[in-house]
C-alpha cells in the first residue's frame, strides 16, 4: 500500500522540482530575529567582562590613588591612566564598573534561578493537579503580586543582614509569582492538548505524562521569562545598592555608583554615565535576548 | 431506559458466547456550573443523559449528532478520558468504572481512541518513531529497542506509509498521513476497540476516503470494533453497521444504518437526513428546516427535549419524557408518536 | 447575460523565505448578474485567496502580481486603496466561514449593522436603526427590535451568519461573496442559512460566488461550477454537465470519494496522494502524479484549458 500511497505511476520522479537546501536553522532565526543577535552579543559581552574582571582591570577597583584625585581633590575626568575617569574618593571607575557587572550578573542569574525553581515547581502543581491546592497556590500568588516586591525584598535583607548572597536569595524567594502564573498557565493548556489525551487513552501514568509532555512544553516560554528576569533583578539589584540596601560599600555596584556619582554630577558627570550606561546595555541585552527568544519559540512564526 | 438494560440483558441470555464487546448502559455525564469566589456549583450541563449502546466484535456502531449533542463526551467518557457522573461501562464483561488507575491502565491496551485534528494530537516534539514506540514503552511490549522498531516499521506499513520515514516529525506529513499515523498508534497496543472521534472531519474529501477505506480495511483484516463518532450523516452512514442519533446529550434513535436512512422514524434524525446536501443538482429534494436553534444542554426544555423544534409535537412531548421503545426489530427510538 | 464580474489572468503571490509563490496562477473567470458561481476545491487550492484578491483584502506578504479584475466598468486591480473602499460593502459584500469570529464581540449587533450604511450612503440616528431592524427582520432574526441592541456573544452561531449576512445586505450589493459561509455550521443550522441565502438571491437578483469544499452546497445552490486545484481552475461550466458528464480527472475522483446517503458501497474510490505543496509545484499538470491516467506528456507541460462544449473548459490533455 506504501509505494501505492506515494508513487501512483513511475511519473513522480518526472515531476520532482529542483528543492533548495534550506539555510540552516539558526541562521534563518538570525536572519528573522536579529534583535535576539544584538541581545546575545551585549549578554555574551556582559558575561565575558564579568568573568574576567580581574584579568581586564586596570587597577584594584577599591584601592583609592593619591593621583587620581584632582589638585583641588576633587574626581578626575576620563584620560589616559584613569580610562573612564576616577570617582571623589580617586578609585578607577572603569575597574569598579568591571566588578559591578560581577555584582549585576551574579545577584540577577541566582535570583532568577531561585524564582525558577519555585515559581515553575509551584505553577505545574497548582496547573496540573488543580482543585484546592490550585486555589491556595494561586492566591498565594495573587498576594505576593498585589505587594510591591522591592518592600518585602528591603524587608527581609533588613532581617537577613546585608550581602550580595542574602540579596539574591531575597529577590529570588519573593519573585516566583509571575513565573508561577506563567507555567500553570502553559500547563492548563498543554493539559488541553489531543496528543495529551492521547497519551492518557494509552494508559500513560501521570507521573510519565508530566515529565515526557508537559515538562518539555514548559521549558520555552520559562526560558524567555528566565532571560527576562535576569534583566529585571538586576535592576533591582541596583536600586537597592542605590538605596543602599544592596551591596555594601566599599565593594562595587552600579547601582551605589550611581548613588555616589549623584553627588558630584553637576561637576563630574562621568561618575554617573558609565554604570549608567553599563546598565543599560546589560538589561537592554536581556530584555532584547527574551523577547527575542519568544519570538524564535512561537511555533507560528519561523518553521 | 430500563427497557434497554432488560433488552442488552435479554440478548446477553440468549447468546453467551456472542456477548458485546461494549455495553454501555445509561451513561451520564453532568459537568459542574461554578460560580463566584468560592466556585460554588450553581447548575449542572447535561452533556450525557442517560445514554446506552452496545457494540459487538468487529462491529461498527455510528454516533451522530450536532454539536453540543453529547457524542464526543460519550466516546470519551466510555474511555473514561473523563470520568462518567453514572451509569455502567462493561467491555468483555467487566465494568470498568469500578477498576483501580492501575487496573485501568493496562485495559487501555484493548481500547483507543483515535481523534479528530491529525495536527494536535500528535505531539510536535516527537518523530513518528517516537509516537509509536510510546505506548509501546507505556506497557512494556517489548524488551529491546530492535523490536520496538521493527514493530514501528509495521505499523507503519500496517496504514500505508513508508517506514523510511520513521524519523520524520509530524509537521513533514500532510493531514491525511498525520491522521494515519495517528490510527498506527492506536493499533501499536493491538486494541480490539477503536473510538474513532470525528476521524475525517478535517480532512479533504478526497483524502477522507482514503482514511474511511483504511479504517474498513483494518477492520477487516484485524477484526476491530469501532465507535465512530461524527457530525457528517453520509460518512457516518457509510461506515456503520448501526447508527444511533443523539439529541441534547440523549440517545433519540438507534438502528441499523440502512434502516435508519431508508425509514427514520424520529422526527429529528428526519430533519437531519434531509438536510444533508445532496451532490446531484437534479435531485428531487423536500426539506424539513427545522425552526430555531439547539437549546442549551444546561437549560434542557422539559419532556422529550426535541418538542420545541419538532414540527410533530403534541401536548404529552412537553411534559413527559418518551422512553426507549423498540418500535421494530433492533430499531430503537425514544418519541411518543410511536408509543 | 451580461457579466458583473471577469476575472482574466489573475496571478496572486505570497511571500516567504524563499520569495514569492504565485498561491493562484493564471485564474480566469466571469459572473453573470444574478447567477450563483460556485467554486470548489480543496484546502490549498486557493478558492479564498481568489475571493481575497478580488476584495483585495490580502495579507500583508500577499499581492496580485497579473492580470485583471473587471466589476462593472472598472479594474479593481488599479483601483486605489480610497476607491476599493467604496466598493467593499457596498458594490461587493462578504461573508466568511467564521460566525464567532468575524463579529466584533465589543459592539452592539445594531452598531455593526449601521455602520456600513454610515460609510457609504450616509445614514444614522433612527433612519440607520431602523433599517437595521429591517435588515435583521429580512434574515429572520426573530425579536429583531431587541436583538438589534444585543451583543453577538448572545447569539448561536448560526444567528452570527444571520447578522452577517445582514451586514452584507446592508447596502444591497450586486455581489455577494460567501466564503464557506456554512463550513461552522450544524447541518441543520446550515439548510437553514442555504435557504436564506437561496431566497435573497432571488429577491434582489443578487450576484453570488459561493465558495465551498463542500460538492452537496454546490450542487443545491450554483449556476455554474469553477473547480480549482493547487491554484489553477481546472474544469469550468455549468453545474448541471459537471456533475453529470465531469471531464477532469479531478473532478471525477472528487465526486467519487464522497459517500452518498442513498448508496450501499463497501469501498469508496479515493485519490491517492496528497496536493502538492505551493513551494514545490511540478511544471506539468499539476494533477498528473496523482492522476491514473497521466502520461509524460502530463508532466511535461500544463494542457491549457480547453474547450469541452459552448461553456465549459477542462485543463486536462483528455479533452
Amino acid at each position: 500500500m506504501a509505494t501505492v500511497m506515494e508513487t501512483q505511476n513511475g511519473i513522480k520522479q518526472t515531476l520532482a522540482y529542483p528543492q533548495k537546501k534550506p539555510a540552516p536553522r539558526v541562521w534563518r532565526l538570525l536572519k528573522a530575529y536579529p534583535l535576539v543577535f544584538l541581545g546575545g552579543i551585549l549578554v555574551l559581552g556582559l558575561i565575558f567582562v564579568a568573568v574576567f574582571a580581574p584579568q581586564l582591570q586596570h587597577f584594584n577597583p577599591n584601592q583609592q590613588f593619591q593621583n587620581g584625585l584632582s589638585a583641588m581633590g576633587g574626581p578626575l575626568p576620563p584620560n589616559s591612566t584613569f580610562v573612564f575617569g576616577t570617582d571623589d574618593l580617586g578609585r578607577d571607575i572603569f575597574s569598579r564598573v568591571l566588578f559591578g557587572a560581577r555584582v549585576s550578573l551574579e545577584v540577577g542569574v541566582f535570583s532568577s534561578i531561585i524564582s525558577l525553581f519555585i515559581g515553575t515547581s509551584l505553577g505545574i502543581i497548582s496547573g496540573y493537579f488543580g482543585k484546592f491546592v490550585d486555589t491556595v497556590i494561586m492566591r498565594l500568588t495573587d498576594i505576593m503580586l498585589a505587594f510591591p516586591l522591592i518592600l518585602f525584598v528591603v524587608a527581609l535583607v533588613a532581617s537577613l543582614g546585608q550581602s550580595i548572597t542574602n540579596l539574591f536569595i531575597a529577590i529570588g524567594v519573593l519573585g516566583w509569582a509571575v513565573t508561577a502564573r506563567v507555567v500553570r498557565a502553559q500547563v492548563l493548556s498543554v493539559k488541553e492538548y489531543e496528543y495529551v489525551q492521547a497519551a492518557k487513552a494509552l494508559g500513560a501514568s501521570n507521573w510519565r505524562i508530566l515529565t515526557k509532555i508537559i515538562f518539555p512544553n514548559i521549558i520555552p516560554p520559562v526560558i524567555v521569562l528566565t532571560t527576562l528576569s535576569i534583566g529585571n533583578n538586576m535592576l533591582l539589584e541596583s536600586t537597592l545598592s542605590y538605596l543602599g540596601i544592596g551591596v555594601a560599600p566599599p565593594n562595587a555596584s552600579w547601582g551605589n555608583m550611581l548613588a555616589e556619582g549623584q553627588q558630584v554630577f553637576q561637576y563630574a558627570p562621568w561618575l554617573l554615565y558609565y554604570p549608567g550606561l553599563a546598565l543599560l546595555l546589560a538589561v537592554l541585552g536581556f530584555n532584547l535576548l527574551g523577547d527575542g527568544l519568544r519570538e524564535a519559540f512561537n511555533p507560528r512564526r519561523v518553521r | 431506559m430500563a427497557d434497554v438494560q432488560t433488552v442488552e440483558q435479554g440478548k446477553i441470555a440468549a447468546d453467551k458466547e456472542k456477548m458485546p464487546l461494549l455495553v454501555v448502559r445509561d451513561l451520564k455525564k453532568h459537568f459542574p456550573i461554578k460560580r463566584g469566589l468560592i466556585q460554588r456549583t450553581v447548575g449542572h450541563v447535561r452533556a450525557v443523559d442517560g445514554v446506552s449502546l452496545s457494540v459487538d466484535t468487529g462491529e461498527t456502531f455510528g454516533l451522530v449528532g450536532e454539536s453540543g449533542c453529547g457524542k464526543s463526551t460519550t466516546g470519551r467518557s466510555i474511555l473514561r478520558l473523563i470520568e462518567p457522573t453514572a451509569g455502567e461501562i462493561l467491555f468483555e464483561g467487566r465494568d470498568i468504572r469500578k477498576m483501580g488507575s492501575a487496573e485501568m491502565r493496562r485495559m487501555r491496551r484493548k481500547m483507543q481512541i483515535v481523534f479528530q485534528d491529525p495536527y494536535a494530537s500528535l505531539n510536535p516534539r516527537y518523530t513518528v518513531r517516537q509516537v509509536l514506540e510510546e505506548p509501546m514503552l507505556i506497557h512494556n511490549l517489548f524488551s529491546t529497542a530492535a523490536e520496538r522498531k521493527k514493530r514501528a516499521s509495521q505499523l507503519m506499513e500496517i496504514v500505508g506509509l513508508s517506514p523510511s520515514r520513521l524519523d520524520r516529525y509530524p509537521h513533514e506529513f500532510s493531514g491525511g498521513q498525520r491522521q494515519r499515523i495517528g490510527i498506527a498508534r492506536a493499533l501499536a497496543v493491538d486494541p480490539k476497540l477503536i473510538i474513532a472521534d470525528e476521524p475525517v472531519s478535517a480532512l479533504d474529501v478526497s483524502v477522507q476516503s482514503q482514511v474511511l477505506n483504511l479504517l474498513d480495511d483494518l477492520q477487516k483484516e484485524l477484526g476491530l470494533a469501532y465507535v465512530f463518532i461524527a457530525h457528517d450523516l453520509s460518512v457516518v452512514k457509510h461506515i456503520s453497521d448501526r447508527i444511533g442519533v443523539m439529541y441534547l446529550g440523549r440517545m433519540v434513535e438507534l438502528s441499523p444504518a440502512d434502516a435508519l436512512y431508508s425509514e427514520p422514524l424520529h422526527p429529528y434524525s428526519q430533519a437531519l437526513l434531509s438536510a444533508v446536501p445532496v451532490p446531484d443538482p437534479e435531485a428531487k429534494r423536500d426539506r424539513i428546516i427545522l425552526q430555531g436553534d439547539l437549546p442549551s444542554p444546561s437549560k434542557p426544555p422539559t419532556g422529550c427535549p426535541f418538542h420545541p423544534r419538532c414540527k410533530d409535537a403534541k401536548d404529552i412531548c412537553k411534559t413527559v419524557v418518551p422512553t426507549w421503545e423498540e418500535i421494530r426489530p433492533d430499531h430503537f427510538v425514544a418519541c411518543h408518536l410511536y408509543s | 447575460m451580461s457579466t458583473i464580474l471577469s476575472v482574466e489572468h489573475l496571478t496572486t503571490s505570497f511571500g516567504t523565505t524563499s520569495g514569492y509563490v504565485p498561491a493562484i496562477d493564471d485564474v480566469s473567470f466571469h459572473i453573470d448578474k444574478g447567477e450563483t458561481l460556485g467554486i470548489v476545491g480543496e484546502s490549498g487550492c486557493g478558492k479564498s485567496v481568489t475571493s481575497l484578491s478580488i476584495m483585495k483584502l490580502l495579507t500583508a506578504n500577499g499581492k496580485i502580481q497579473s492580470g485583471s479584475i473587471q466589476f462593472e466598468d472598472r479594474d479593481l486591480v488599479k483601483l486605489s486603496e480610497a476607491d476599493m473602499r467604496k466598493v467593499r460593502g457596498n458594490d461587493i459584500a462578504m461573508i466568511f466561514q467564521e460566525p464567532m469570529t468575524s463579529l466584533n464581540p465589543v459592539h452592539k449587533i445594531g452598531k455593526q449593522i449601521t455602520e456600513s450604511l454610515r460609510i457609504h450612503k450616509g445614514m444614522r440616528g433612527p433612519a440607520a436603526r431602523a433599517r437595521a431592524i429591517e435588515l435583521l427582520n429580512l434574515v429572520g432574526i426573530p425579536r429583531a427590535a431587541e436583538i438589534v441592541d444585543e451583543y453577538p456573544h448572545r447569539l448561536s452561531g448560526g444567528m452570527r451568519q444571520r447578522v452577517m449576512i445582514a451586514i452584507a445586505m446592508a447596502c444591497d450589493p450586486k455581489l455577494l461573496i460567501a466564503d464557506e459561509p456554512t463550513t461552522a455550521l450544524d447541518v441543520t443550522i446550515q439548510a437553514q442559512i442555504l435557504d436564506l441565502m437561496r431566497k435573497l438571491k432571488a429577491e434582489r437578483q443578487m450576484a453570488m460566488m459561493l465558495i465551498t469544499h463542500d460538492l452537496g452546497v454546490v450542487a443545491e445552490m450554483c449556476d455554474r461550477v469553477v473547480v480549482m486545484y493547487a491554484g489553477k481552475v481546472v474544469e469550468q461550466g455549468n453545474v448541471r454537465d459537471i456533475f453529470r458528464n465531469p471531464t477532469h480527472p479531478y473532478t471525477i475522483g472528487l465526486l467519487n470519494s464522497i459517500p452518498k446517503l442513498d448508496e450501499r458501497k463497501t469501498r469508496l474510490d479515493s485519490i491517492p496522494g496528497a496536493v502538492p505543496s505551493i513551494e514545490n509545484m511540478p511544471a506539468g499538470c499539476r494533477f498528473a502524479a496523482r492522476c491514473e491516467h497521466a502520461t509524460q506528456r502530463c508532466a511535461d507541460a500544463d494542457p491549457g484549458l480547453r474547450d469541452v462544449s459552448g461553456d465549459y473548459q477542462a485543463r486536462c490533455v483528455l479533452v
